[in-house]
C-alpha cells in the first residue's frame, strides 16, 4: 500500500501552513515527520486524516483520495493526535468500545477487536481503570489503541512520545516496530530525533510548510557533499596527532575534542586510507580511526534554519 | 446464545454509540446519581408531609390536587433545569478540539452525535419521571384529581422538557469564545426559566380545571395545535443548527437548515392563508408576514458569516446543469447564494403579504392594518440589508483575506456608530430638549431606533434606505459574480482498484 502526498498546500488567511509538499511511503515502513514548531506537520497530518481539507493538492492512500473520498479514507487511516483522551468518566474498555462502535464494528467482531487491541497495547489488566486515573504514558497507549481499533493499514501519529518517561518511550517504540512488522505504514512526527533515527526507515523534513528533504534514512544521512569527518585517537599526546593532521595536505580542517581529533577531509575511502597510512608513517600509535556517522539530528540541523511562520 | 440474548445483542449493535457512551458515563456520574436519589427522597418527604400535616386529607376536596401540584413543580423544575443543563455542559466540555476531531475521523455522523446526546438526555429524563411517577399517581387516591389530567399534565411537561433539552444541546454545540458562551448560557437560563414557569402553569391549569373544562373551550384545540406545531418547528430548527454547529467547517452544513427554513416559510404561509380563508380574517396572513420578515432579516444579518469558497467535498455535489447549479447555489452553504435566497424569500413575503391584504380585507378588531404594517416591515428589512451589506463592503475593501464573520461584526458596529454619533452631534448642536422627530433628518436618517417614535416621518427614511440599499447591491455585484464563478462542480478522479502492497519505499524528494 502506497501513501502519496502530492503537491499539498494549505493556506490560512494568507499564511502558507503547508506549501506544496510531496512525498511517498509504503506499508511496513516507519517514516519520521520532522520539522520545527509551526512547520506544518500537524496540518499535513490532519489533512491525511481527513480532519482538514487542502487548499490544493491531495493525499492518496492506496489510490483513495482523502479529499474526494474522505469516508473511504477514514477506514484506512488511524490518527493519533497530540492531545490525550479527555473523557474523565470513562474506563479504558468503554472508551475503546465506543470508538469501535463509532467505526461501525458490530457484535463479536467488535468485542474481539477491542480485546485484541487491549492485549496488544498491554491494557487488558487495567481495562476497567478510568481514563482520568491513568499516567501520561498509559494515556498514550490508550490513544494508540484507539487509533488501531478499526485495524487501519495506515497510522498517522502526531507527537506520540511527547512528555513520556524513558520506559514509556521504549515501550511505545517497541509497539511501533511490531506494527510496522505487521505491515502497517506509519508516519510519526516527533521532536526526539535520536529516537526517530532508531525506529524510522525514512524521514521527511519540512520547514515553513516547505519540504526540505525526504527519503530513506541512509540516503538522508549520507548527504550530498563528498566531505567526510573522521574521528581519530592515538596513544600518547593528542597535540602530536593534531599537529600531524594539520601538516597533511589531505586534511581540510581539524580540531581537538577531548582525547580525540576530528578531521575533515575531501574525498572517499581512498583519501581516508591515504591519511591513515600517512599517520602510521609518522609513527603515531593510532588506536581509533572511523568515520563520523551523520544522524537525523545532524541532517535536521544542517537543512533547517529554525524559522517559523 | 438464547433468543433473548440474540435480540439484546442485535439491539446493542443497532444502538447509537453516543447513547451507549453517554448512558455509561451517566451511571458513573455522581451528580446524576445524587439527583436521582435526591429526587426520590424529596418525593417521599413531600408526600409524607402532605399526608401527615393535612389533617383533613380524607375530607379535603383538593388534597390530591395540592399534593400533585407540589410534586409536579419539583419534577418539572428538576427535569427542565437539571437535564438540559447537564446535556449542554457535557457537550460544551466535550466540544474541545481533540474530542471532536476524534469523532470526525470515525464514520459516525454529526447528526448521529446530536441524536445520541438527545436520546441519552431523554433516557435520563425518563428515569427521573419514572422515579416520580408512583408518587404522582398516588395523588389520584386522594381527592380532587383525575388520571387523564395527571397523564396529560405529565405528557405536556415531558414534551416541554424535550424541547428544552434540544435547545440546551444547541447552546452546548455552539463553538465560540467565552463571552459568546456566557451570553448563550444566560439566554438559555432566561428562556428556560420562562418555559419552566409556563409549563408548570399550564400543567397546573390542566389539573385544577380538569381536561374537560379546558378542552371544551373552542380555541383550546387551536392553541394546543399551534403550540405543538411551533414547538416541533423550533425543535427541528435547533436540531439542525446543533448538527451544523458540530459539522466540519468544510462540510455543506447550512444546506439542511436552508431547506427546512424554506419549507417552514411555505408551510406556515399556506397555513396562514387557509386560516385567513376559513376565518375570513386578515390577521393570520399578517402574522405570517410580520414574523417571516423579522426572521428573514435576522438570517440575512447572519448569513454573511458563511463561507465564500467551497471545498472539493462540497463542489463534487454541485450539479452541472446551470439551472440546478443556481438552485444549489441558493441552498448550499455560502454567503452570496444565501443572500440571494433570503432576498428572494423577502420579496416573495412582501408580494404574498400584499396579495393577502387584498384578498382578505381587514374586518375584525384583531386585524392589523396592512397599510401601517407594510412600511414598518419594509423599513426593518431595508435597514438590515443596508447595514449587513455595508459591513460586507467594508470587509471586502479593508480586510479581504479576513474571516467572513467580520462582515457581521462590522455591520453591527456600523449600526451602533451611525445611530449614536449623529445623534450626539445633533443634541450638542440643538440641545437636549429637542424631540427626536424635530431634529434635522440628516442626523437621524441612519438610525432605525428613532422609528419607534410614530411622530417621525417615515417617507425620507424609505427613500434614503432604498437608495443606500440599491447602492450596496450594485457595489456587491462583483462579490456575487465572483462567488457564482467559483461555485462550480469538481469531478474527482475515480478510485482505482487496490494495488499490490509494495515492500520497498521509494520516497521522492
Amino acid at each position: 500500500m502506497d501513501i502519496k502526498v502530492d503537491q499539498l498546500k494549505r493556506h490560512f488567511d494568507g499564511t502558507k501552513a503547508v506549501d506544496g509538499i510531496s512525498f511517498t511511503f509504503s506499508s511496513g515502513h516507519i517514516f519520521g515527520f520532522v520539522g520545527p514548531n509551526g512547520a506544518g506537520k500537524t496540518t499535513t497530518m490532519r489533512i491525511m486524516s481527513t480532519l482538514d481539507e487542502p487548499t490544493s493538492g491531495d493525499v492518496t492512500i492506496d489510490g483513495v483520495s482523502v479529499v474526494d473520498y474522505p469516508e473511504k479514507a477514514r477506514h484506512l487511516v488511524g490518527f493519533m493526535p497530540d492531545t490525550l483522551p479527555a473523557h474523565s468518566d470513562m474506563t479504558i474498555h468503554e472508551y475503546l468500545d465506543f470508538f469501535a462502535r463509532a467505526y461501525g464494528l458490530k457484535g463479536e467482531r467488535r468485542t474481539s477487536m477491542v480485546e485484541k487491541i487491549e492485549e496488544f497495547a498491554n491494557l487488558t489488566r487495567i481495562r476497567w481503570k478510568f481514563l482520568k486515573d491513568l499516567s501520561k504514558g498509559m494515556k498514550q497507549r490508550v490513544s494508540l489503541a484507539r487509533a488501531l481499533v478499526h485495524d487501519p493499514p495506515v497510522l498517522v501519529l502526531d507527537e506520540p512520545a511527547a512528555g513520556l518517561d524513558p520506559r514509556a518511550r521504549i515501550e511505545l517504540r517497541e509497539l511501533l516496530k511490531i506494527l510496522a512488522d505487521q505491515g502497517k505504514a506509519i508516519l510519526i512526527s516527533s521532536h526526539i530525533l535520536t529516537e526517530l533515527s532508531e525506529i524510522c526507515n525514512g524521514a521527511v523534513i519540512i520547514e515553513q510548510g516547505r519540504l526540505l528533504r525526504a527519503g530513506q534514512l541512509d540516503q538522508l544521512t549520507a548527504g550530498d557533499s563528498t566531505d567526510r569527518r573522521l574521528i581519530i585517537r592515538c596513544l600518547g599526546p593528542v597535540e602530536a596527532l593534531s599537529t600531524a593532521l594539520m601538516q597533511s595536505p589531505l586534511v581540510r580542517e581539524s580540531r581537538v575534542i577531548g582525547t580525540v581529533v576530528e578531521a575533515e577531509i575531501s574525498g572517499g575511502d581512498e583519501v581516508s586510507y591515504e591519511l591513515l597510512r600517512y599517520l602510521l608513517q609518522q609513527e603515531l600509535q593510532i588506536v581509533e580511526f572511523h568515520q563520523h556517522q551523520a544522524d537525523l539530528e545532524d541532517v535536521f540541523m544542517t537543512v533547517t534554519q529554525g524559522q517559523v511562520q | 446464545m438464547s433468543r433473548l440474548e440474540a435480540i439484546a445483542h442485535r439491539l446493542d449493535d443497532r444502538a447509537n454509540p453516543v447513547v451507549v457512551k453517554e448512558l455509561r458515563q451517566a451511571v458513573q456520574n455522581r451528580l446524576v446519581i445524587a439527583v436521582l436519589l435526591l429526587s426520590l427522597l424529596i418525593n417521599v418527604i413531600i408526600t409524607s408531609l402532605a399526608l401527615t400535616t393535612d389533617v383533613n386529607t380524607l375530607t379535603n376536596r383538593a388534597s390530591g390536587q395540592n399534593l400533585f401540584s407540589a410534586l409536579f413543580v419539583f419534577l418539572v423544575g428538576t427535569c427542565m433545569v437539571f437535564v438540559p443543563l447537564y446535556a449542554a455542559i457535557r457537550l460544551t466540555m466535550e466540544r474541545n478540539h481533540a474530542n471532536i476531531d476524534l469523532l470526525y475521523i470515525t464514520t459516525i455522523s454529526p447528526s448521529a452525535i446530536i441524536r445520541g446526546k438527545f436520546w441519552a438526555a431523554v433516557a435520563l429524563t425518563g428515569l427521573i419521571y419514572s422515579a416520580s411517577m408512583p408518587f404522582l399517581c398516588f395523588t389520584y387516591l386522594l381527592r380532587g384529581i383525575d388520571l387523564p389530567s395527571i397523564f396529560i399534565a405529565l405528557a405536556f411537561s415531558f414534551l416541554s422538557t424535550l424541547f428544552s433539552i434540544m435547545t440546551a444541546i444547541f447552546v452546548g454545540s455552539v463553538s465560540g469564545g467565552a463571552l459568546l458562551r456566557i451570553l448563550l448560557a444566560l439566554g438559555l437560563l432566561y428562556f428556560g426559566s420562562i418555559q419552566t414557569g409556563l409549563t408548570v402553569t399550564v400543567g397546573m391549569l390542566f389539573v385544577s380545571q380538569g381536561l374537560a373544562a379546558y378542552f371544551s373551550r373552542t380555541d383550546a384545540w387551536t392553541i394546543a395545535g399551534m403550540v405543538l406545531l411551533l414547538g416541533i418547528t423550533g425543535f427541528i430548527l435547533f436540531y439542525l443548527l446543533a448538527v451544523a454547529s458540530i459539522s466540519a467547517k468544510s462540510s455543506n452544513r447550512m444546506y439542511p437548515t436552508r431547506i427546512f427554513l424554506t419549507a417552514c416559510w411555505i408551510g406556515y404561509g399556506i397555513l396562514a392563508g387557509v386560516w385567513s380563508w376559513i376565518e375570513s380574517a386578515q390577521y393570520p396572513v399578517m402574522i405570517w408576514f410580520m414574523f417571516s420578515l423579522i426572521s428573514l432579516s435576522v438570517i440575512l444579518g447572519l448569513i454573511l458569516a458563511e463561507r465564500e469558497s467551497w471545498s472539493p467535498r462540497i463542489r463534487r455535489y454541485i450539479p452541472r446543469n446551470t439551472a440546478f447549479r443556481f438552485l444549489a447555489w441558493l441552498f448550499y452553504t455560502g454567503s452570496a447564494g444565501g443572500v440571494i435566497w433570503i432576498l428572494f424569500l423577502i420579496l416573495s413575503t412582501m408580494g404574498f403579504g400584499w396579495l393577502g391584504a387584498q384578498y382578505f380585507p381587514a374586518k375584525t378588531a384583531y386585524d392589523p392594518k396592512f397599510q401601517e404594517l407594510f412600511p414598518a416591515m419594509l423599513l426593518v428589512t431595508l435597514f438590515t440589508w443596508c447595514y449587513a451589506m455595508s459591513g460586507l463592503f467594508l470587509r471586502r475593501i479593508f480586510a479581504p483575506a479576513s474571516s467572513p464573520i467580520l462582515s457581521v461584526v462590522l455591520g453591527v458596529m456600523l449600526l451602533g456608530l451611525l445611530s449614536t454619533i449623529p445623534l450626539f452631534i445633533a443634541y450638542s448642536l440643538f440641545g437636549m430638549r429637542v424631540r427626536t422627530y424635530e431634529l434635522p433628518i440628516a442626523f437621524i436618517i441612519m438610525n432605525p431606533f428613532v422609528l419607534v417614535d410614530w411622530n417621525v416621518d417615515r417617507s425620507p427614511f424609505m427613500i434614503f434606505q432604498a437608495g443606500w440599499g440599491a447602492l450596496m447591491l450594485v457595489l456587491s455585484v462583483p462579490w456575487f459574480r465572483m462567488q457564482w464563478r467559483e461555485f462550480r462542480r469538481y469531478d474527482p478522479e475515480p478510485v482505482p482498484e487496490p494495488v499490490q502492497a509494495q515492500l520497498v519505499a521509494e520516497p521522492s524528494v
